[in-house]
């Protein structure tokens, strides 16, 4: 871990306005898609109708005769080619030990299609519609298969298999903990708490549907690749190594403004990969405009985990071990980060907040014939969280116990901290049960009665929920470099390899830089999303502003030092006679000085530059406290937030707006999972919710207000900034919230659980089936 | 997906628009908001060889004051109703149902005569004109026809226009001074279209219901009109036994579809319960104005 000067600690973080907006709320922000047509070829994939299909033939002739069309490419032509395909991350076992066996992902289908909206060809031609046109003109001919959409359907004996290496369907599978010693303690618990529960198949939601643009700089034969990506610098090498086998630096990947990613838009798809492989063979620039339905069926989706979870407690409801068995679905194919989710990242953090040393997990990855499962916001930590606190608040129903009780039972407690869950993971800090506290008062806990009376008063049931959630953050990548430089025409420049995509990390970068080198935060420019510029793991994982702005903490410190040396030569005194502050750099107790932007005037390219590096020790651990109250009416079903309050511990914040909205995002697609979202296929594998008519994201007018508290009193130690990654922890507290306080208005008519979407219909089939059977 | 190829043709007369409907020999569609049949294009739902535009035709957008009756242009905008003052003395139902109608962004282009043209059997103008005895005023090439709006919406998405007709004026009959009235929705999410709704207007007179209006959207293959539940309740003292006897009639006469989001009986439930407060709403309305 760098240590750093405590002014460089931003313990007073400023709710500093976004510097991003005014650009992109005006219509001046620079996507993919604002890019000028000058002559490029347009790229339009033919997609899958079917589920599973063997492909007989394509007969492309027609296609390739209709005018302008440039190419057409099928899957075969790939082969041919030699393109490679892309990354499955297959390092996992098959239950029966053999090495997990997966298909390929290929960037178009060849001799099979596994799942509805899988390309099989792609026509490439003047203009969007030609070879739109075109794609319609192109026959295949499918020999439709037996398809499997739900993964625990998958893993039935007879069922349809997806992939033949794996004929039960079970991509790789995991074991953690003590199966024997959980059996034991279960025989002998005075209460054992059982719940079936799932975090459905979701669609992550950018505003911004990819798109991708390819060319070829004429005079080095370079591939510059115009793409949306969170993580450039993989996009660039995955392109290279995996795909086009050439050099990766003879592959320029470049950004601009990202309308959002969510952990949808890391890695390579498909889609990147074939223009830029049309780009390559046909010389030209070739583009491709992602619309919404291409995200709906060709994006990574996100969760699938449907699991059963029991706890063995105590009569003092202390829970004395914890059994989940747990299947993830993974689409037809291995996204790159589709195993370590369900196998790897939720078991991160399946113990919550809590000490609950006794585990065991049993864990399947399943394929299904459906879109691949990848990273969206909190990948695997959400399902894994919403499982220990469903849970959590059964139990304490169960045992007849205060939800808040059965947590601070079973919390970690200060003095075990850092602490070593069950997974092997270490807590550096937290303040659990104080978190607790607060929230209770900020959500006036007491006040609860009365205002349930009330809503029964009007015919509605009303119920709380109550969530601790804690979330691992950093995406086990924990080193990050920047380069910061000094101009002559008096600005500062910043160029790291993370990827603002929404979060506002122009903001929080040019803040700190603004902070510690005492320079106007207008006179700072961010630059990102450019691998000829800055290479870096990415924006993923909640990462970029405690590894990433490490990094430029510790750029802010070497480009002072290195103004220091350069301004002794020039101010002819020893360094340690030079100080700095706020852009000058004076020989002390002396009116002697020289700005840091003269002295950039005589270094190479006019600018004063240093490359830092930055590093921490591992993972930050945010964590929080969400409490909703929501009213239900009975006979609508409907289900209405009316309550919302947070407090959350990301340890030391930048800017504390920037971290509320955060928050306020994330929760807003929490209750979209709890009661609005959820992904559906036909038996045939066709998708249903292929759009937002029928894929219902919330909207502004179905959130309650959020009120959000930030507490730094266990700020993290695991990196100098004292900060923890904040971008997920709102989706990740808030499903798991909204269905408990669900659940706790219908508990009195003895309804035990639903699964989300907590929709109208659900929640009034359950009412009337408890009616039905109380009578 | 984007449109399959069209040609575009914006009409300056009603007279050029139903002459290009005709030319297109029944090809030709009339695009005025474009809220519905821009998302149908583009998902490759219609192929119309011509989309005739509308929206520079003069004088098509306009809500009137015509003594018995409030005129509308079909090109007025949902939000020129939801905000027209004259809406809100007269219709006010029909000004509360605006507010439910999608949302802001679609409110201000999408325009009654698509709408109603259109015939969403889940939309809330189509149940509007059902409920306020809306007069349809029909041009084509041979010339005008009026139809009533119960005559109107023949199933899902189908209406009596003839491929050569256009709708050029709707008129929706006034509220008399005194009328209850109530608006009732659920959909998924607020602006979607709705899962039941119901919109009520009657009159109380002397303790009895009169003039008992009920309409129904999202519950069949057109909006309707529950007639034999208005029957059941007219010159009936406003009671529980009634309004139960209404809201059962109402749950028999309705063939909700089942969908992603709601199945059959769940509509039918709920159109009864929405029936019953729209119910007790208007009475309440009803009653306070024959106190007033």
């Amino acid at each position: 871990m760098n240590i750093l000067p405590s002014n460089l600690r931003f313990g007073a973080g400023q709710p500093v306005k976004r510097l991003e907006d005014q650009r992109l709320v005006t219509g001046r922000g620079r996507y993919i898609d604002d890019k000028p047509a000058d002559g490029a070829l347009w790229l339009v994939l033919l997609r899958s109708p079917h589920a599973h299909a063997r492909i007989r033939a394509i007969d492309t002739e027609a296609a390739r005769a209709m005018p302008g069309v440039a190419a057409v490419f099928t899957g075969a032509d790939l082969v041919a080619d030699d393109i490679g395909t892309l990354p499955t991350l297959a390092i996992f076992k098959r239950p029966d030990g053999a090495d997990m066996n997966v298909p390929p992902r290929r960037l178009l289908a060849h001799d099979v299609v596994r799942f509805a909206g899988e390309a099989v060809a792609a026509v490439i031609a003047p203009t969007q519609s030609a070879a739109q046109a075109a794609a319609e003109a192109i026959a295949v001919d499918y020999e439709v298969l037996p398809s499997v959409t739900d993964p625990v359907a998958a893993v039935a004996p007879g069922a349809p298999v997806v992939w033949s290496g794996a004929p039960d369907n079970i991509a790789a599978a995991m074991n953690y903990g003590d199966a024997a010693a959980v059996e034991k303690a279960f025989a002998a618990a005075k209460h054992v708490v059982s719940l079936d529960v799932a975090s459905q198949r979701l669609v992550p939601s950018a505003m911004e549907p990819r798109s991708t643009i390819a060319e070829i700089e004429k005079a080095t034969g370079r591939l510059i690749l115009h793409v949306q990506s969170q993580t450039p610098t993989s996009t660039r090498d995955l392109l290279a190594e995996a795909i086009l086998k050439r050099p990766k630096e003879s592959i320029q990947v470049r950004v601009g403004d990202l309308g959002g990613g969510f952990g949808q838009k890391t890695s390579l798809y498909p889609e990147d990969g074939i223009v830029a492989y049309a780009a390559a063979k046909l010389g030209r620039k070739v583009r491709w405009r992602g619309e919404r339905t291409d995200e709906f069926v060709g994006g990574t989706h996100g969760r699938d985990l449907t699991s059963t979870a029991e706890f063995a407690l105590n009569e003092k409801g202390r829970v004395l071990a914890f059994r989940v068995r747990s299947i993830g679905g993974t689409g037809a194919y291995l996204s790159g980060t589709g195993a370590i989710i369900p196998l790897v990242l939720g078991p991160f953090v399946a113990t919550g907040v809590y000490d609950l040393p006794l585990i065991h997990f049993d864990i399947k990855a399943v394929m299904t014939n459906t879109a691949p499962v990848g990273a969206y916001r909190g990948a695997g930590r959400p399902e894994a969280v919403f499982v220990v606190e469903r849970l959590m608040d059964a139990a304490a129903r169960q045992l007849g116990m205060d939800p808040r009780a059965i947590r601070k039972v079973n919390f970690i407690k200060p003095s075990q901290l850092p602490y070593t869950n069950a997974a092997g993971q270490v807590y550096d800090s937290g303040a659990f049960a104080h978190l607790l506290d607060r929230a209770t008062e900020l959500a006036d806990w007491d006040g609860y009665a009365a205002r349930k009376k009330a809503a029964k008063k009007k015919g509605l049931l009303y119920g709380r929920g109550l969530t601790s959630y804690i979330e691992w953050t950093g995406g086990r990548a924990h080193t990050e470099k920047v380069s910061l430089h000094a101009t002559a025409e008096g600005r500062i420049v910043l160029h790291s390899g993370t990827q603002a995509m929404g979060q506002g990390l122009e903001t929080s970068y040019a803040q700190m830089i603004s902070a510690s080198l005492g320079v106007a935060i207008d006179k700072i420019d961010v630059v990102q999303g450019d691998t000829d510029l800055a290479q870096g793991f990415g924006s993923v994982g909640s990462r970029s502003l405690f590894v990433g702005g490490t990094a430029v903490a510790v750029s802010a410190t070497d480009l002072i030092a290195k103004a220091r040396e350069k301004a002794s030569h020039v101010l002819e005194t020893s360094v340690e006679d030079i100080d700095y502050s706020d852009g000058w750099l004076t020989v002390v107790g002396t009116d002697r000085r020289v700005s840091l932007f003269e002295i950039a005037k005589d270094e190479k390219g006019a600018r004063l530059s240093v490359d830092s590096t930055g590093e921490v020790d591992g993972p930050s651990w945010p964590n929080g406290v969400h409490i909703c109250e929501v009213e239900i009416d009975p006979e609508t079903g409907v289900t209405n937030v009316v309550r919302y309050t947070t407090v959350d511990d990301v340890g030391v914040a930048v800017n504390p707006m920037l971290v509320a909205g955060q928050v306020h995002g994330g929760v807003a697609q929490g209750i979209g999972q709890a009661l609005y979202e959820g992904v559906t296929y036909s038996p045939e594998g066709q998708l249903l919710t292929a759009s937002y008519q029928d894929y219902c994201v919330p909207r502004a007018s179905d959130l309650p207000p959020i009120s959000v508290t930030l507490d730094d009193s266990a700020s993290c130690r695991t990196n100098p900034l004292g900060a923890k990654g904040c971008g997920e922890s709102g989706a990740i507290g808030g499903p798991p919230c909204i269905a408990n306080g669900v659940m706790d208005a219908l508990s009195p008519l003895g309804i035990k659980t639903i699964n989300t979407p907590l929709s109208p219909i659900k929640v009034w089939q359950a009412i009337q089936n408890a009616g039905s059977s109380a009578a | 997906m984007k449109p399959p190829p069209f040609d575009y043709f914006a009409a300056d007369s009603i007279e050029a628009a139903v002459q290009a409907l005709a030319d297109a020999g029944g090809d030709g569609k009339i695009i005025a908001g474009g809220q519905s049949l821009m998302p149908m294009l583009n998902f490759r739902l219609l192929r119309p060889s011509v989309l005739i535009d509308i929206n520079r035709i003069p004088d098509l957008a306009y809500v009137r004051d015509d003594g018995e009756c409030i005129r509308i242009g079909p090109l007025t905008r949902h939000r020129t109703l939801e905000t027209s003052s004259l809406v809100a003395e007269q219709l006010p139902v029909l000004h509360e149902a605006m507010g439910y109608v999608a949302h802001l962004a679609i409110r201000n282009r999408g325009t009654i005569g698509g709408s109603l043209s259109h015939a969403d059997p889940a939309a809330e103008l189509p149940m509007m004109s059902l409920l306020l005895d809306a007069r349809l005023e029909i041009q084509s090439l041979s010339g005008r026809r009026t139809i009533d709006a119960r005559d109107f919406f023949l199933g899902a998405l189908t209406t009596d226009l003839d491929e050569g007709e256009m709708l050029v004026e709707v008129r929706l009959t006034k509220l008399r001074k005194g009328t209850g009235w109530a608006f009732e929705e659920v959909a998924r999410r607020s602006g979607d279209f709705a899962l039941a709704s119901v919109g009520i207007t009657l009159s109380h007179d002397d303790g009895k219901i009169s003039n008992v209006r009920i309409g129904l959207m999202g519950v069949g293959e057109t909006p309707m009109r529950a007639t034999d539940a208005e029957s059941l309740l007219a010159g009936q003292p406003f009671s529980e036994t009634v309004v139960t006897a209404a809201v059962d009639s109402i749950r028999r006469t309705v063939e909700p579809n089942t969908d992603l989001h709601a199945s059959s009986d769940y509509r039918r439930h709920l159109v009864g319960v929405l029936a019953e407060q729209a119910l007790s709403k208007a009475w309440q309305r009803a009653t306070q104005a024959a106190h007033d």
